[in-house]
Order: structure tokens, then C-alpha cells, then sequence
């Protein structure tokens, strides 16, 4: 909606607010002043904020490239966390408040349901945070999975030796373990796909290179 | 191990909502709320080159860092478009104080959660014409068609909804 539009419905709402059949109906009041008008007006911008919110997280493209987009593909070893929680010396709930103090909305028992049950829902970013607070590699506290579930053209892509330079590049950037650049990576790739249709192998590959050349070169512009 | 920064991708997540919403009511000025997302991603990205230090509170420097770089979005179009010369209230984003601006833009937020929450006095017609129509902005004609009525009835069915929301929120006021 433009401008123009946006002031369009507006004048219509205060229109309509004027007829006796919208106002008299309501406050039972046929003038409208201009108080009044002022505050429909208002209420009428504090709805089309409050619709324009962040999208899906799989839709941001800050949260893409933060790591916030949970890969289905990557998991945490209950075990694993399990001993590295008790060799650094915390229990489940001082695991889940230094996770909490880093600015993570967890729980103890979503901690312990980790431990427990596993889980496939938790974004590169957070397993990070974790690995950081148990003094671990993230790796160490994956698990891989035994069905891979992506596409063949993703597996293509990400079995390529190009690729596979893209992530070193990336890791190497961002500071992080080459497995969360490859999901990282994975995820921006998936997103493009998902908001359109689904580029040429070489084009892809061309696109994450350009976007880590800019970012390796110090460059603010959005990809 | 642990980084010696914040850890952004958790600010983020916490206060992305807001950062697009400022962003989103800065660009729509001139019809560029689509660009809200660049805006965020590109305040994300200053703000890790150059993390502040001694901050008080990190949704106000968020906040405000999408704000800005909304403004800079904004400034930019209106440039390219009209040539240099720009009104003295795009310049707004270097004179006020950065608390000052975030807690506006928070108040702004909270405002904004209360008139949504508020839809939920409104019978299902005229909350989907208060949606659609008003938060949304699809066309009027086509909310009509859906309805079954005339595009006046549906300006009609807006301004009783937003009436009522006015309403209940002076209600919530005074209480």
C-alpha cells in the first residue's frame, strides 16, 4: 500500500465514521471532532504496525544469517550434552540461567528434555551458545543424522568442492564450526528457493560467494 | 571459548519484532515498508562490525539502530526522487537522544500489542475488515467481493470497528 493509498483509507474511515449510520450506531454522536478523528486515525497506524512484524523466521534473512533457523538435519546428542554439562561442572538449571543470562528463552526442563529426548529444534545459533557454555566445540554436542532427508539438488550443491570452499570461508568469517557454516549456508539456500523459483546450481553457488565476498570485504550492503 | 561480545543471534531473536515494526513505519512513508528487512539486516550488521559499548539496554540500541538505518533507507528514495533538498523532519534521527528514541519507538510498540489485542472485542466480520482492510491494506473492492456488500459498506464496517477499539482502549485507560 502506498502512501497515497494509505491516506486514501483513512479518509474513508473518517467518512464513514461521519455518517449517522457508523457514528450514531456507536457513540451516538453525528459530528466527529477532531480529537476524535485524530485518535481513529491513530488506531488505524497502530494496526498496520502491529501487522508489520518480522516474517517466519525461515523468511528473515537477518535470522538466516545469524543461525537462528533450526536445521532439521542437525540434532543434539542427549549424551553428549549430558557429559559435557556434568564436566564443566553445572546442573541443568545453571546450564538453562547461562543461557537465559546470554539474552536464550529456555528452561531448566527444556535443558533436560535435551538431555533426555534429544532434539531437532534448535537453531545453529543456540547449539553454539550451548557448546560455548559447556567450553566445548559445537560439534561435539551433534549428532548426525542417520536418514538424509534434503533435497537431491541441495546434496549436489553442498557435495561440490566449491561448496565446500564457500563453507571454510564462511567458518572462517563468522568464527564458527565448519558443520553450522555448512547449515548455515544450507539454510540461505533453501530460503532463496523458498521465496522463488529454485536458481540454477551455478547461480546459487555464484550468489553465496558474491554475499561472502561482500562481507569478507567488508561491505554493509544486504546480499 | 566463550565470545567476549553479546551474542547477537539472541538479541536478535528477541527484539527482531521491533526492529522491523520501527523500520516498517519509518520506509512506509514512502511506500517502501518492503524494504524493512534490508534495513534490519543492515543495522545487524553495523552494530556486529561495531558493537556499542557500556549499553544500557540492547533493545533501545537495536531498536534504534533499525530506526536510523530506516531513516538512511528513507532519506536515500527520497533523494533519488526528489533531489537533495529534504524536510527538516527526516532529520530528526541525529538530534534526539538514543534513549529517548527508543522509548518511544518501545511505547510505540506496546500501543501497538494493545489495539491488536484489542481486536478480539469484535465480532469476526468486523475484525476481518479491521485486519485485512486496516492493519493490512489489501484492497477495499476486494474485502467487498469477499463479503458480499458494497466498498463503502466495507469503509463503513472499519470505522465502526475502529470506533470500538477506540473505545475499549479508553475503557483500558481509565481503569
Amino acid at each position: 500500500m502506498t502512501k497515497h493509498e494509505r491516506s486514501m483509507l483513512l479518509n474513508e474511515l473518517v467518512e464513514a465514521l461521519a455518517s449517522p449510520a457508523v457514528s450514531d450506531a456507536v457513540s451516538g454522536k453525528a459530528a466527529v471532532e477532531d480529537s476524535h478523528i485524530e485518535q481513529i486515525v491513530e488506531i488505524a497506524e497502530l494496526l498496520w504496525e502491529a501487522e508489520h512484524g518480522a516474517p517466519p523466521l525461515e523468511d528473515d534473512p537477518t535470522a538466516l544469517m545469524l543461525g537462528l533457523v533450526p536445521d532439521p538435519g542437525v540434532a543434539i546428542d542427549p549424551r553428549a550434552l549430558n557429559r559435557l554439562r556434568k564436566n564443566a561442572g553445572l546442573t541443568v538449571s545453571q546450564l538453562a540461567e547461562r543461557l537465559v543470562s546470554r539474552g536464550w528463552d529456555v528452561t531448566g526442563p527444556q535443558v533436560f528434555r535435551w538431555q533426555t529426548q534429544g532434539a531437532f529444534d534448535l537453531s545453529p545459533a543456540l547449539l553454539r551458545a550451548i557448546a560455548e557454555e559447556l567450553g566445548s566445540p559445537t560439534d561435539r554436542i551433534l549428532s548426525t543424522p542417520t536418514v538424509d532427508a534434503r533435497p537431491k539438488w541441495l546434496t549436489d550443491i553442498t557435495n561440490s568442492p566449491a561448496f565446500e570452499q564457500l563453507v571454510q570461508r564462511w567458518a572462517q568469517l563468522k568464527g564458527i564450526p565448519t558443520q553450522l557454516a555448512t547449515t548455515a549456508l544450507e539454510s540461505r539456500m533453501l530460503a532463496t528457493v523458498h521465496r522463488g523459483s529454485r536458481p540454477e546450481e551455478t547461480q546459487l553457488l555464484q550468489s553465496l560467494d558474491a554475499f561472502i565476498s561482500a562481507l569478507e570485504n567488508g561491505g554493509e550492503e544486504a546480499p | 571459548m566463550k565470545p567476549a561480545g553479546p551474542d547477537w543471534p539472541a538479541l536478535y531473536a528477541n527484539h527482531r519484532q521491533s526492529m522491523y515494526r520501527v523500520a516498517a513505519r519509518v520506509l512506509r512513508e514512502a511506500g517502501l515498508e518492503g524494504q524493512a528487512g534490508d534495513a534490519v539486516q543492515d543495522a545487524m550488521i553495523s552494530l556486529m562490525k561495531s558493537p556499542p559499548t557500556d549499553v544500557v539496554s540492547w533493545e533501545a540500541v537495536l531498536v534504534v539502530a533499525a530506526k536510523r538505518r530506516a531513516v538512511d533507507f528513507l532519506r536515500s528514495a527520497l533523494v533519488r526522487h526528489a533531489g537533495p533538498e529534504l524536510g527538516e523532519r527526516h532529520d530528526y534521527a541525529d538530534e534526539r537522544n538514543e534513549i529517548g528514541e527508543a522509548e518511544d519507538a518501545m511505547d510505540r510498540q506496546a500501543q501497538s500489542a494493545r489495539a491488536w489485542d484489542a481486536l478480539s472485542i469484535l465480532d469476526p466480520r468486523h475484525r476481518m475488515v479491521a485486519q485485512e482492510y486496516v492493519a493490512k491494506g489489501r484492497p477495499r473492492a476486494e474485502i467487498a467481493s469477499e463479503l458480499g456488500v458494497s466498498p463503502a459498506r466495507v469503509s463503513q464496517i472499519a470505522a465502526k470497528a475502529i470506533e470500538q477499539l477506540r473505545l475499549e482502549l479508553m475503557r483500558e485507560e481509565t481503569k
